[in-house]
């Protein structure tokens, strides 16, 4: 192996503060889920691939920000738009799939837990203000907002290196969507508030934005981020070819994660439609058999259904 | 909350707060010099943390064959600290791979005790021959808020624990 691909697997940015606070939401999360499977049988409501789902969203977050992809993120664009895209589409949703809310608060201490629990109560401000934010008209506002704001060249700009405004770029990236995968993935349970159609009309507008922006940045033939024309060049990689790489990857890969949950929305729509269906079924059979038009058929309907 | 519960959430978050105090040493930060010609080289210089404050910084150096984009791998490179306009001596300290998060770069942490102006110069020298740069920067006061990411903590810790304790509180009163 080359020094230079040798460089390029061993670049890791082990920020302490990262590191720990990792560790310590995948350890919260464990502790939580290990007191709740001792208090009810057989692992209670928890199923085993929501914690498969919490610790690859994590593995995400550690590739985006710990890996050589954030070390080489200042020197590539293209790399950028690979973090910016694992912080949105591939770790928040994962986070969610993996039901956090339940676990973490059962890893706090008793009286802290039903504290917070009253907090957030019905009724109480803290509730009415999460949900206002994963209201879905809301959280979709925020991420687009958040995503096309932070492609603006001026404000990508003063985001780069390492500053207060950098972070503050990545805490939005992943803040906002939290809030917009909410509303899909549901994870707090109870009756959803996007049902499976416009779950599915709710990717129109992020993957119309994406998609305008990765043609943006594929065609533009000129290089719009002043940041890169200072930082040296390697590989034959020019600052143009760069931005068409980053515009590429927004633009393909970056659409998988919303293709994905399409389809399963998709799929729930199916599964819903075919339970539908055997309702009416069993109400025009159980219809059928007052009526007393069919009586053995209708019978052996019902029985059946 | 039990006393064992309650230590264990005090020491995950002065840990926490700890680990946040070291200073960020990664690469990145503010380029000083971009594909500066250095003898048969280009060395582009990076300081962190932005803005450079009194105590010690980190300077990621990279070197390139002049008018190409090959990089030298196998480079001596010093870097050299002097203040300007008041007393000191230049330091010198030797930037390597080792010391640098991205491994293309050659890094040093080099110690700026003062505020005021600075500067900075790199030596590369490699089997083409010897290449020099420098640059001048200025220093700020030394500061509690180097690290972005410890201003957060500060802010954010203490909201944590200002949360748990109204959560335990409420559920007393409740």
């Amino acid at each position: 192996m080359s020094d230079e691909s040798m460089a390029l697997l061993t670049s890791w940015n082990l920020e302490p503060e990262l590191v720990v606070g990792l560790m310590v939401a995948i350890g919260l999360y464990f502790v939580g889920w290990m007191r709740l499977s001792r208090r009810t049988s057989e692992g209670g409501p928890l199923i085993r691939w929501w914690a498969w789902c919490y610790c690859s969203g994590m593995a995400a977050i550690a590739i985006a920000l710990l890996s050589p992809v954030e070390t080489f993120s200042g020197l590539f664009f293209f790399v950028h738009m690979i973090q910016h895209l694992l912080l949105m589409l591939v770790a928040a949703p994962l986070l969610w799939l993996g039901a956090p809310i339940l676990p973490l608060m059962w890893a706090l201490p008793r009286r802290v837990r039903v504290g917070l629990g009253r907090m957030f109560a019905c009724g109480r401000p803290l509730h009415a203000l999460l949900n206002f934010l994963t209201n879905p008209l809301v959280a979709q506002a925020l991420f687009l907002a958040t995503l096309a704001g932070w492609h603006v060249p001026p404000y990508y700009d003063i985001a780069q290196g390492r500053s207060l405004v950098h972070e503050f770029e990545h805490t939005m990236f992943l803040g906002t969507s939290l809030l917009f995968w909410w509303p899909v993935v549901h994870p707090w349970g109870g009756k959803r508030r996007l049902s499976y159609e416009a779950g599915i009309a709710y990717f129109i507008p992020p993957i119309l934005v994406s998609n305008l922006i990765g043609a943006l940045l594929t065609f533009a033939g000129r290089p719009l981020y002043t940041n890169y024309l200072h930082v040296p060049r390697l590989w034959g990689i020019s600052v143009v070819l760069d931005q068409q790489l980053g515009g590429l990857i927004m633009w393909v890969p970056g659409m998988i994660p919303y293709a994905i949950a399409i389809f399963l929305l998709v799929s729930q729509l199916m599964k819903q439609g075919e339970l539908r269906e055997k309702e009416v079924e069993i109400a025009a059979a159980i219809q059928r058999k007052q009526l007393g038009t069919e009586p053995d058929e209708g019978a052996e309907e019902v029985d059946a259904l | 909350m039990p006393f064992r519960v309650t230590s264990l959430y005090v020491i995950v978050v002065v840990a926490a707060m700890a680990v946040g105090t070291t200073p960020a040493m990664a690469n990145g930060g503010t380029i000083q010099l971009s594909n500066r010609p250095a003898g048969p080289y280009a060395v582009t210089v990076y300081t962190s943390p932005t803005p450079i404050r009194a105590g010690t910084s980190d300077v990621s150096v990279m070197v390139q064959r002049a008018g190409s984009d090959e990089l030298v791998n196998d480079a001596r490179v010093v870097v050299q600290a002097q203040p300007i306009g008041r007393d000191g001596g230049l330091s010198s300290y030797q930037a390597t791979h080792e010391q640098a998060t991205n491994k293309l770069f050659y890094a040093a942490n080099v110690a700026l005790p003062s505020e005021g102006r600075w500067r900075i110069g790199v030596q590369v020298e490699a089997a083409a021959g010897l290449g020099e740069v420098d640059f001048e920067t200025d220093v700020a006061p030394a500061g509690l808020l180097d690290s972005p990411l410890l201003l957060v903590q500060l802010v954010a810790l203490p909201l944590i624990l200002a949360v748990l304790w109204l959560g335990s509180r409420k559920l007393s009163k409740g």
